[in-house]
C-alpha cells in the first residue's frame, strides 16, 4: 500500500496514505518534544496543516515539510515549561509539596530547621562543598538561614560574593 | 433647613472627626512622611527598645537590663547576621595609657588632634572618663580581651577582643548576648525599624514602627536607643554626603547598614553633624578578597606604601586611614605595602603574616626587589631607587628627608626575603558623621534641644571623629555610648 501511494503523484494525504500521516505525525512529535517539550496542540495543528496542504509528490513533500517544520520548531523554541525552574520546582519534581516546606502558612519563610529536617546539618553540607576555595557552609556566619542563598521561588544568590567577590 | 448644611452639626461633626483623626494614631512629625493607612498591631510597652545588635546596641541592652529595665532588642537582619559591622571588626578598643587624670588628658589630646580639632571636646572628655571602667565592665560580663598593647604612635593603649586580628568580635558579642539573656532582654530579628513613634501630646518618642516578615508592628517603650550603625551600605547617602563616586568603593562592614537610624531621627527633627565630604568617612586599604579582615593596619605604620609608579606616596606613620584615603588618588587606585625579613620577625610583622595566613590571603615573598616590583606591578628600577633613597634617609626611627618624609616608626627595607601585601584598594569602613548627641547620649535637635525618649549610641552618632581617628576609638565609643544610653534610657519613667 505504501509503494502504491508513493507512485500516485496526485493523491492527497488524507485519502491516500494513513501511513504517511502517521509517519509525519510521529516525526514531528519526536522533533517537537525533543526541542521544545511543549504541549501537544501546536504539534497537532501543524501536522494537520501539512496533511491537508500537500498534494504533490509525497516523498519530496514529506522531506521538505519535515525540514520546514523542524526549522519552525527550533526557531520558536520556548523555555522548557514542565522542566524545574526554581528550587521550589526542583523539590516538587522530587515529590514534595508546598506544605512540605511551608506547612499551612503560605507565603512564608522557610526556616533552617525545616531544610535540615531532610538536609541533615550544616556540617554535612560543609563536607559536600568542602572543595570550594571558600566553603559556603562553613563561614564566619554560622547558622545562616538556608534561604539567604537558596531562594525557593526566584533565582538563587551567592551571599558570600556580596563581600568576597566570585571566588 | 433642608438642602443646606446645619452649621452647628457641621462644626460639631467636623471637630469630632478632626480630633478622632488626630488621636487615632501616633504619627510622625516629619513633613515628608508617608501616610500610614490603619494601625499595625501594638506590642506590650517595654521600658527600653534598642535598635541594633552591634557593640553599641548590645552594650545599651545589657546596661539597660542591669538598671532594671524591661528591654526589647531589635535587629533588621536574621539572627545569624546579628552584630552589624562590629562582628566583622578587628576588635581593638582604645584606652588611656593608665587610669589617671594625666593619661586621660593625653587620650583627649590625641583624639582632638587626630580629628583636626573638630571633635566635640565634651564628647571626647566623656569617652576618656568612662572607657577604662567600661572596658572592665565588658570583661566582667565575660568578654575576653587581650592584654593592653601600646598604640603607637599615639599616647594611648589598645586591647583586642581575643584572639585578636578580626577573630575575636563574634565571641565577644556572643558573651554580651548571654548576659542580655540572663537579664531577660527580649530579642527580635528581621524587625526593620521604619519610623519613630512620637506622642502628639508630649512630643516624646514612645517607640518605633518596624517592618517584619508578617507586616508592620508597633513596638512601644518609654525610651528608644538607636544603635543602627552608619550608612556605608547606602549608595545614595554616600553620593549625597561623601561624594559622587563614593558609592564605588568596596564596603568593608555590614552591607545592610543603610543609615536607617539617621533617617528616622532626622525625620523628627534630630540634628546631623559633620556629615560632608571625604573627612566624614573612614577609608582603609584592604584586600579586595576580604574587605573586612584583609586590612593590614597592625603593620602598616611601620612599613612603606608603594604605588604603581614604584614610589612612596604618604607618611605611613599617619596610620591606616590616612593611607587608605591616599590610595584613592594613586594610579589605578591600588597600592602595595612592602617590608623585609627584619620587619617580618617583629611583633607587628608576625601578627600580619599570621592574620593573612588565617584568612587565606596571599603574601608576596620573594628574594629580590626586582622580583617584588614585577609582582606588585611597578617598574623595578623605580622601586629599587625609592627604597635605596628611603633607607638612606632613615635616621633613628624617623626619615625626615625621605619623599615624603616619615615622621615616626621608620625602618629600613634591606634584608631579604622581601614581602608585599598587594593589592590594597580603598574600602569604606564606617561613617564618622551622624546624630548630634550630648554626653548623656540623648539625641539632640540641630539647636541642641534634647528629643525626649530618644537616645543614640555607636556609629550612628556624630561628633567623635573626623578626617581620621585613633584606631580602636570606634569600638570604645560604642561601648561607652551604649552603656550610658542604656543606663539613661532605663531611668526614663
Amino acid at each position: 500500500m505504501a509503494t502504491k501511494c508513493l507512485k500516485n503523484a496526485n493523491a492527497s494525504l488524507i485519502s491516500c496514505c494513513p501511513l504517511r500521516s502517521i509517519f509525519l505525525d510521529s516525526l514531528f512529535s519526536l522533533l517537537y518534544i525533543r526541542t521544545i517539550q511543549s504541549n501537544f496542540l501546536p504539534l497537532l495543528a501543524s501536522g494537520t496543516v501539512v496533511m491537508l496542504v500537500s498534494r504533490r509528490r509525497a516523498l519530496i513533500e514529506t522531506v521538505v515539510l519535515g525540514a520546514v517544520l523542524l526549522g519552525a520548531c527550533l526557531a520558536v523554541a520556548q523555555p522548557q515549561a514542565g522542566k524545574p525552574a526554581w528550587l521550589a520546582d526542583k523539590h516538587v519534581a522530587s515529590g514534595l509539596t508546598c506544605a512540605s516546606c511551608h506547612g499551612d502558612a503560605r507565603p512564608s519563610d522557610v526556616a533552617l530547621d525545616t531544610c535540615l529536617s531532610c538536609h541533615v546539618s550544616y556540617q554535612e553540607l560543609a563536607r559536600k562543598t568542602a572543595s570550594r576555595p571558600r566553603n559556603p557552609h562553613d563561614s564566619h556566619y554560622p547558622g545562616l538561614e538556608c534561604t539567604t542563598c537558596h531562594h525557593g521561588h526566584q533565582k538563587e544568590e551567592n551571599f558570600c560574593a556580596g563581600c568576597h567577590g566570585q571566588d | 433647613m433642608s438642602g443646606t448644611i446645619d452649621r452647628r452639626k457641621f462644626i460639631k461633626y467636623g471637630l469630632v472627626t478632626g480630633a478622632a483623626f488626630g488621636v487615632s494614631r501616633l504619627s510622625v512629625m516629619g513633613a515628608n512622611a508617608a501616610e500610614f493607612v490603619g494601625s499595625p498591631p501594638l506590642s506590650e510597652t517595654f521600658d527600653v527598645i534598642v535598635a541594633g545588635t552591634g557593640m553599641a546596641g548590645m552594650s545599651a541592652a545589657v546596661s539597660a537590663g542591669e538598671n532594671g529595665a524591661k528591654v526589647l532588642l531589635l535587629d533588621k537582619q536574621q539572627q545569624a547576621l546579628a552584630g552589624g559591622s562590629s562582628a566583622l571588626a578587628l576588635g581593638g578598643f582604645s584606652l588611656p595609657e593608665a587610669d589617671t587624670a594625666g593619661a586621660r588628658q593625653l587620650f583627649v589630646d590625641e583624639y582632638i588632634k587626630k580629628s583636626g580639632g573638630r571633635a566635640d571636646r565634651a564628647l571626647i572628655q566623656f569617652l576618656a572618663e568612662n572607657v577604662t571602667r567600661d572596658i572592665d565592665w565588658l570583661t566582667g560580663l565575660g568578654a575576653n580581651l587581650m592584654e593592653a598593647m601600646p598604640a603607637r604612635p599615639y599616647r594611648t593603649i589598645s586591647r583586642q577582643a581575643a584572639p585578636g586580628s578580626f577573630r575575636g568580635m563574634p565571641s565577644l558579642l556572643a558573651a554580651m548576648h548571654t548576659a542580655a539573656k540572663k537579664l531577660g532582654v527580649a530579642e527580635v530579628y528581621r524587625a526593620k525599624a521604619k519610623v519613630l513613634l512620637v506622642d502628639s501630646a508630649t512630643g516624646r518618642v514612645v517607640g518605633l514602627r518596624a517592618s517584619t516578615p508578617s507586616g508592620l508592628f508597633d513596638y512601644r517603650a518609654k525610651a528608644t536607643v538607636l544603635a543602627t550603625g552608619g550608612y556605608c551600605g547606602n549608595p545614595k547617602m554616600l553620593e549625597q554626603w561623601i561624594g559622587p563616586n563614593a558609592d564605588e568603593s568596596v564596603v568593608r562592614g555590614a552591607k545592610w547598614l543603610t543609615g536607617d537610624g539617621l533617617r528616622m531621627a532626622e525625620e523628627i527633627g534630630a540634628g546631623l553633624i559633620q556629615m560632608g565630604g571625604l573627612d566624614s568617612i573612614h577609608v582603609a586599604g584592604v584586600s579586595p578578597k576580604n574587605p573586612a579582615s584583609g586590612q593590614p593596619s597592625v603593620v602598616l605604620p611601620y612599613v612603606i606604601g608603594i604605588n604603581k609608579l614604584g614610589q612612596r606616596f604618604i607618611d605611613e606613620s599617619l596610620g591606616y586611614v590616612s593611607l587608605g584615603k591616599a590610595i584613592i588618588d594613586q594610579p589605578g587606585a591600588e597600592v602595595a605595602l612592602v617590608f623585609d625579613q627584619a620587619m617580618a620577625e617583629t611583633t607587628p610583622g608576625k601578627s600580619v603574616i599570621d592574620q593573612y595566613t588565617n584568612f587565606k590571603l596571599d603574601i608576596i615573598k620573594v628574594e629580590t626587589l626586582e622580583e617584588l616590583a614585577g609582582r606588585i606591578g611597578c617598574p623595578a628600577a623605580a622601586l629599587v631607587e625609592t627604597i635605596t633613597k628611603f633607607n638612606a634617609a632613615v635616621k633613628g626611627d624617623k626619615a625626615p628627608t625621605a619623599t615624603p618624609p616619615k615622621a615616626a616608626l621608620a625602618s629600613k627595607v634591606e634584608r631579604a626575603p622581601f614581602y608585599a601585601l598587594y593589592p590594597l584598594k580603598p574600602g569604606l569602613t564606617q561613617t564618622f558623621g551622624g546624630l548630634r548627641i550630648n554626653a548623656g547620649c540623648q539625641v539632640l535637635e540641630t539647636d541642641g534641644t534634647p528629643i525626649r525618649g530618644l537616645y543614640a549610641a555607636g556609629e550612628v552618632t556624630g561628633g567623635f571623629f573626623s578626617i581620621d581617628y585613633v584606631g580602636g576609638g570606634s569600638l570604645s565609643r560604642c561601648v561607652v555610648t551604649g552603656r550610658a544610653a542604656g543606663k539613661n534610657a532605663a531611668k526614663e519613667t
